[in-house]
């Protein structure tokens, strides 16, 4: 008799008691479980491994267009490679998943093939540009898991040259599309430049004299106009002077003094003549009388003579006067107001001289000679004078134009100075306008370039390439399932299911067990506890039932051991293996 | 009848005398009257042999000895929670049917005859599946049982026998029938046990009864007698079961509970 005092014991009488219903379930799903393991198709893989290989050119002399991290890349380059596309190619080429195609959709075939890729990365610890040490993909493997070891093996030879293919395809597009792109980029820049270049240019043009760098020409000849004017007015002044000395001159000098005629006889001045026609009357009047034509004529001439001069004489007083008191009204002028007495005073005086003036000048157009028309001037003197008072005249008025061209001048150069800050600001603009732009095209210039060389890297495959450093090979033994561990849990598994059984009966028996829990139920005492009665026949039975289970349990054994022998591992590598770990630990 | 006397002089020879003499003699001084004569020295003796009981799971010589320990300890215990108190009529039951009231029941009379100083009577009171006598091997062909006295057709001197074990008689029933449970409740089956526990008070009296639940008999009964032990299978009784026949007995004396089937390894 037993009586389970503790918790451990209870359990072991428990277990004593249903050890049955933990043996059977146990062995049952044990069993079942070693069938699946050695029914579950064994599974071949093939891994091929591939080195990410840095550029060849230095990083610093030709920069790659093809950029970002290298995971990322790997990651689109497969997307790309394993394209629904390429694998249902492969699968056609090899005839993959045969046994599935009746059941699976084609959908579901590529879905399990994606499942058998791995693509794997194999990082490295590298010391970046910055100093710090950070893990880095170094390379990657491309494996394919199959159940036919030749088949993996082809389908990973196609996997990986597919994957190669891809990444050149990929860089080369890459590279040619910046490539391209940025072309188009300069084309229009430069367009934009020509544009903007001809712009500045027509503005140039346009507004030449008022450009800043102008400046100083400008107000340089601004300057030397400005002289120019002044030395001119100087000059006019001079001028002035002279004519007015030149006429001085001519005053004193009698025209006719020095002409003579055709005969070359001197002509005399009137006064002259009038003296010689009166010497001349007196002789005729000595030897002709009153009467004669000779007398008449010359007492005529006399008359005329005498009429004319008085004429001019008169004019040439009045002229006189009348210069002087100009002259005299001009510098009164300036002091005084036009009230002042003096002023008026000059100016009647002027007025009453000028009509004088006209007065004389009518007489004298009545009377037969004229001042200055009629006698000849051939006073040599006279004529210099007067070629000298014209030449005078005729530089003064030079002299005058030359000043008026020179002020005109002057404007358009001060017109000129004065436009130009307005100038400045836009020509500065557009000035502006044309650097950036050109600024900007001599950039993308520089890119395209670059772009070109980097295009050249992905033709001559000096770029960062792809290596296959370990071509896979053919799978020979499987490496799924791993039989021994699943056989292990299976072991643990079944272990489990009879503990599960005994744990189920005990939860759904409500029977008594053992004496503690029924004098715990009853008021009255447990008087005893019988032990199960056997008849001999009972004790035979059992007998025999014990032979046959430990003959069935060897044979067990024993079968456990060929199978596994056979189909998992052979018994004496397993011993050996065995023992290399004990003597491992040891 | 020469022929069970001879047996019964024969089994005399073969068993210690000293021991057994005392007791028949207090045994038979304290019989009533409607019993005398009744002794099992002169009552048929039908003797089954041990294969039989054997076979039907009796304690015989050559049985077990853990076995035989276990009905040792019990008889030892039962003693202890009556003798002193004098209950000496017992019946047997169980919550359901087929715990093994009857083996039970016989191996604890059949254990008590063995004591020295306790003669044991061991009455077949299962009226509906009488399993005594089978058992026994006593019954043999049209006999008559307990539910013959009953009806009236005989006495209970006459039904009695010995199955070959000194100082244990046996009372049984022999054929099966259906109004047990008027049979039971009848004022003759309330007298005769009255009457067996009047003779003598170092006799227990052990009445094999049917089970406790789903059935009138066993409660009615247990008003009779002076305690009841409750046999339950180990296994197979389930709690509720137990707690069900506590309550059903109320009133009635649960000397104790008996754990059969235990299995030992």
């Amino acid at each position: 008799m037993e009586t389970a005092t503790n918790e451990i014991a209870i359990y072991i009488s428990v277990f004593k008691r249903r050890r049955w219903l933990f043996a059977i379930p146990a062995a049952a799903a044990l069993l079942v479980a070693s069938l699946v393991i050695i029914i579950l198709p064994s599974i071949y893989t093939a891994s091929a491994t591939i080195l990410v290989e840095g550029q060849e050119v230095p990083q610093e002399l030709v920069q790659s267009t093809v950029t970002g991290y290298i995971e990322e890349r790997l990651q689109s380059v497969s997307q790309r490679a394993f394209s629904r596309k390429n694998l249902l190619g492969v699968i056609e080429r090899f005839g993959l998943y045969k046994e599935d195609r009746d059941i699976l959709t084609s959908e579901e075939i590529l879905e399990k093939m994606r499942e058998n890729i791995i693509v794997e990365n194999i990082q490295a610890d590298v010391v970046s540009d910055t100093g710090r040490s950070t893990t880095a993909t170094i390379a990657f493997s491309i494996a394919f898991d199959g159940k036919y070891p030749r088949q993996v093996l082809q389908t990973t030879n196609a996997l990986v040259s597919l994957f190669l293919e891809e990444n050149l395809r990929t860089r080369e597009e890459k590279a040619h599309t910046t490539y391209d792109f940025l072309t188009r980029q300069l084309n229009q820049l430069r367009e934009e430049v020509s544009a903007t270049e001809s712009k500045v240019a027509q503005f140039k043009e346009k507004h030449y004299r008022s450009l800043p760098e102008m400046m100083a020409l400008n107000l340089q000849s601004l300057d030397r106009v400005q002289k120019d004017i002044d030395a001119r007015q100087e000059m006019v002044k001079t001028l002035v002077d002279r004519k007015v000395y030149l006429e001085g001159q001519l005053a004193t000098v009698d025209q006719t003094a020095y002409s003579y005629t055709a005969e070359g006889q001197r002509i005399m001045t009137p006064e002259e003549e009038l003296k010689s026609l009166r010497s001349q009357y007196l002789s005729a009047k000595a030897i002709h009388s009153e009467k004669h034509p000779d007398v008449v004529k010359l007492t005529g001439q006399i008359a005329l003579l005498e009429a004319e001069l008085t004429a001019r004489n008169t004019a040439r007083d009045i002229n006189a006067e009348l210069e002087s008191w100009r002259r005299k009204l001009t510098s009164l002028e300036r002091q005084y107001t036009g009230q002042h007495p003096d002023v008026i005073k000059a100016r009647s005086r002027v007025a009453s001289l000028e009509k004088a003036q006209a007065q004389a000048e009518a007489d004298n157009h009545q009377g037969m000679l004229k001042l200055d028309v009629d006698l000849d001037q051939e006073n040599p003197a006279y004529i210099n004078l007067k070629t000298q008072i014209e030449a005078t005249t005729l530089e003064i008025r030079n002299e005058r134009q030359m000043l008026v061209e020179l002020r005109r001048k002057y404007d358009e150069y001060v017109g000129y100075i004065e436009h130009s800050p307005q100038v400045e600001q836009t020509y500065l603009q557009l000035q502006r306008d044309y650097q950036n732009s050109s600024q900007k095209y001599q950039e993308t210039m520089q890119k395209v370039l670059a772009a070109r060389q980097a295009q050249e890297l992905e033709k001559e495959h000096v770029s960062e390439k792809f290596s296959l450093v370990e071509p896979p090979v053919l799978p020979e033994k499987p490496y799924k399932p791993r039989r021994a561990v699943l056989f292990v849990v299976a072991m643990v598994l079944s272990i489990g299911v009879g503990i599960g059984c005994i744990l189920m009966a005990e939860l759904l028996d409500s029977s008594v067990h053992d004496d503690g829990t029924l004098s715990g139920m009853i008021p009255a005492p447990v008087l005893g506890v019988i032990p199960y009665v056997q008849t001999a026949k009972e004790i035979r039975r059992q007998r025999r039932r014990k032979v046959f289970l430990v003959v069935a349990s060897v044979g067990g054994v024993v079968m456990v051991t060929l199978l596994f022998h056979v189909f998992v591992l052979p018994i004496d590598i397993l011993f050996f293996k065995i023992i290399n770990k004990v003597q491992r630990i040891v | 009848m020469s022929k069970i006397a001879k047996a019964l002089k024969k089994a005399q020879v073969e068993r210690p005398e000293d021991v057994h003499i005392g007791t028949r003699n207090r045994s038979r001084s304290s019989m009533g009257k409607a019993w005398e004569g009744q002794s099992y020295k002169n009552m048929p003796v039908q003797e089954a042999p041990d294969g039989h009981l054997e076979k039907n799971r009796l304690l015989t010589d050559g049985s077990a000895q853990h076995i035989r320990d276990a009905f040792n300890v019990l008889r030892a215990k039962l003693f202890q929670n009556t003798r002193n108190k004098g209950l000496n009529s017992i019946m047997v039951t169980s919550p359901r049917r087929g715990e093994g009231k009857t083996i039970v029941a016989i191996n604890l009379a059949m254990s008590i005859a063995r004591d020295a100083r306790h003669t044991a009577l061991l009455v077949d009171t299962n009226l509906r599946w009488p399993g005594v006598a089978k058992t026994l091997g006593v019954c043999r062909g049209g006999e008559a049982g307990l539910e013959d006295y009953l009806v009236g057709k005989v006495e209970p001197s006459e039904l009695m026998v010995n199955p070959g074990i000194e100082n244990l008689v046996v009372l049984p029933s022999c054929q099966a029938t259906s109004e047990s449970a008027d049979l039971i409740s009848s004022f003759k089956m309330q007298q005769m046990v009255r009457e067996f526990k009047r003779q003598s008070s170092d006799r227990y009296v052990v009445f094999d009864c049917p089970h406790l639940l789903d059935m009138p008999d066993s409660l009615v009964f247990s008003t009779y007698v002076d305690g009841v032990i409750l046999v339950v299978e180990e296994g197979k009784t389930s709690q509720a079961d137990i707690r069900a026949s506590v309550e059903m007995l109320g009133e009635a004396h649960i000397i104790g509970v008996i754990l059969n089937k235990h299995i030992t390894q």
